[in-house]
């Protein structure tokens, strides 16, 4: 057996040893049922940016972090490039059948290492027929439902993502806990049964099950889900100066919930978008103008968009100026923690 | 008296995680394709626990289930800041070298292919014959000579980028 065959075998019996305690997979299987599975189906109604924010931003900081700390430091200023469009899709559900985007957003890095997030509602009616997240699921899902959905998001607003991220919303309470809690701010206190959240109005830290409640939360609000997507904003927002404040052992501790819920194309230059954003990056957020809610023949109630608009917002948006007027729930870099619904 | 399965189940569900786990480089979704596995096996036990080689059609299961699950997915993991770090990091310092080269080898390992990463755990961890593997993966035997040949030549020749860097 050569070297390289030897080190091939500890290398692969080292991340054999990463198995989980089979303990947790027997108490499943005496229970008849599929915990992870379910627990990803309810938590996944938060769908959610979060995650998104989380691809965008928490890898290339923990990534720039190991940099810094490691002798290739050197090589941190070679990944400067031009902008990347990323295409952000938080999914609603594991890998079962029925799998949709609950969270769109194009993600773009700049070269100068700022950060813009541009919302566009799952409820965008992209023709008579269908919403914007019909597209992913028409499509077949998987690696053709995101270019599929890239594309209908460039037809409406002339930008052409040039990677895609997908991630599936499993372990958001734990995640929320693990950094510590997230500072949003509500200008009312609110109390819902249904996504149990039950939060005063003011800035607060929220954590765990509120947290995930803070997101999921679109009953009872007066916008519904453009509301929501100003929550997930407005979290994503809290997420990353928390990581941006939180020391590097932190931060690798959540690389396990990473990893396992996010996905990107194959070309996707992770390690390239990490050189270039650093704990400075500032995170401005913002959603695509909308025109009320139509109805459509067979696919319910569906959010009007007008393209002209829609492409005006978007170049304005991305155009580097602050978040324009006009827009849902823009949230400006200026303001730490801006209020929400 | 326990059933078969759960006899089955007390002797290889150790076995078949840390191998799911080495397929999928991943412990959680390892977890949930063996977990799956397990209990669609279950419901035919009947008919897998009769057979000459339980355990070799319930490995297929995993793998299928891995396999058929990256198939609905996006095309591949982005690389955990673990996986970064390991490729940013030339190994340094005397007592780490090993330790870091191996990191390294499963950094590099993790980016194969998911056939020939199937087919490399396969041959090295499980210690299995061509034909084993050929079954596993459904393919022939050629084809598993080959996907281990292309996987070792990439891992070989990855090395060698490492070392000029």
């Amino acid at each position: 057996m050569t070297n390289d065959e030897m080190l091939i075998r500890e290398a692969i019996g080292e991340e054999a040893g990463q198995a989980v305690d089979p303990g947790t997979v027997l108490a499943a299987l005496h229970g008849g049922r599929k915990p992870r599975r379910s627990r990803g189906l309810a938590v996944a109604i938060a769908g959610v940016a979060v995650t998104a924010g989380i691809a965008g931003v928490m890898i290339p900081l923990t990534a720039s972090r190991g940099d810094e700390a490691g002798p290739a430091a050197a090589n941190a200023a070679t990944g400067a490039q031009g902008e990347q469009t990323i295409l952000v899709l938080g999914l609603d559900k594991l890998v079962d059948e029925g799998q949709r985007p609950d969270s769109i957003m194009l993600l773009r890095a700049g070269a100068d290492g700022s950060f813009r997030a541009l919302s566009v509602p799952r409820d965008s009616r992209i023709d008579p027929e269908s919403k914007l997240n019909m597209a992913y699921l028409k499509a077949g899902g998987g690696d053709k439902g995101a270019q599929a959905t890239a594309a209908e998001v460039e037809k409406l607003t002339g930008v052409r993502a040039q990677h895609y991220v997908t991630v599936a919303m499993t372990d958001f309470p734990e995640l929320s806990t693990a950094v510590g809690g997230v500072e949003v701010c509500l200008k009312k206190a609110v109390n819902d049964q249904l996504s149990g959240a039950n939060l005063p109005a003011g800035k607060q830290t929220v954590s765990g099950e509120q947290a995930l409640a803070f997101l999921r939360q679109r009953r009872g609000l007066p916008n519904g889900d453009l509301d929501r997507i100003a929550r997930h904003q407005a979290f994503l927002r809290g997420l990353a100066a928390r990581l941006a404040t939180l020391e590097p052992a932190k931060l690798t501790a959540l690389v396990d919930t990473v990893k396992r819920t996010v996905h990107t194309d194959a070309a996707l230059d992770v390690l390239g978008l990490a050189r270039r954003l650093t704990s400075q990056s500032g995170l401005t957020a913002a959603t695509i103008p909308t025109d009320g809610s139509v109805d459509t023949p067979s696919a319910g109630q569906a959010l009007a968009v007008d393209p002209v608009k829609v492409r005006k917002f978007t170049t304005e948006f991305f155009g580097n100026g602050p978040a324009p007027a006009g827009g849902g729930a823009p949230n400006g870099t200026d303001t730490r923690t801006p209020c929400v619904n | 008296m326990p059933d078969g399965f759960d006899q089955f189940v007390t002797d290889r569900l150790d076995r078949l995680l840390r191998y799911a786990t080495a397929m999928t480089c991943d412990r959680y979704l390892a977890q949930d394709i063996v977990q799956e596995a397990l209990l669609r096996a279950q419901r035919r036990w009947g008919r897998i626990g009769a057979m000459d080689a339980p355990y070799l059609y319930v490995q297929r299961m995993v793998t299928n289930e891995y396999l058929s699950w990256w198939r609905r997915r996006a095309s591949r993991d982005v690389a955990s800041p673990a996986t970064t770090i390991a490729a940013l990091t030339p190994p340094v310092g005397d007592p780490a070298v090993h330790h870091a080269e191996r990191d390294a080898m499963r950094a590099r390992i993790a980016q194969l292919p998911r056939k020939q990463r199937a087919a490399l755990v396969l041959r090295y961890y499980e210690d299995r014959s061509d034909a084993e593997i050929a079954e596993v993966l459904k393919c022939t035997a050629g084809t598993v000579r080959s996907h281990i040949s292309r996987a070792l030549k990439t891992l070989r020749a990855d090395n060698r980028v490492m070392e000029v860097l």
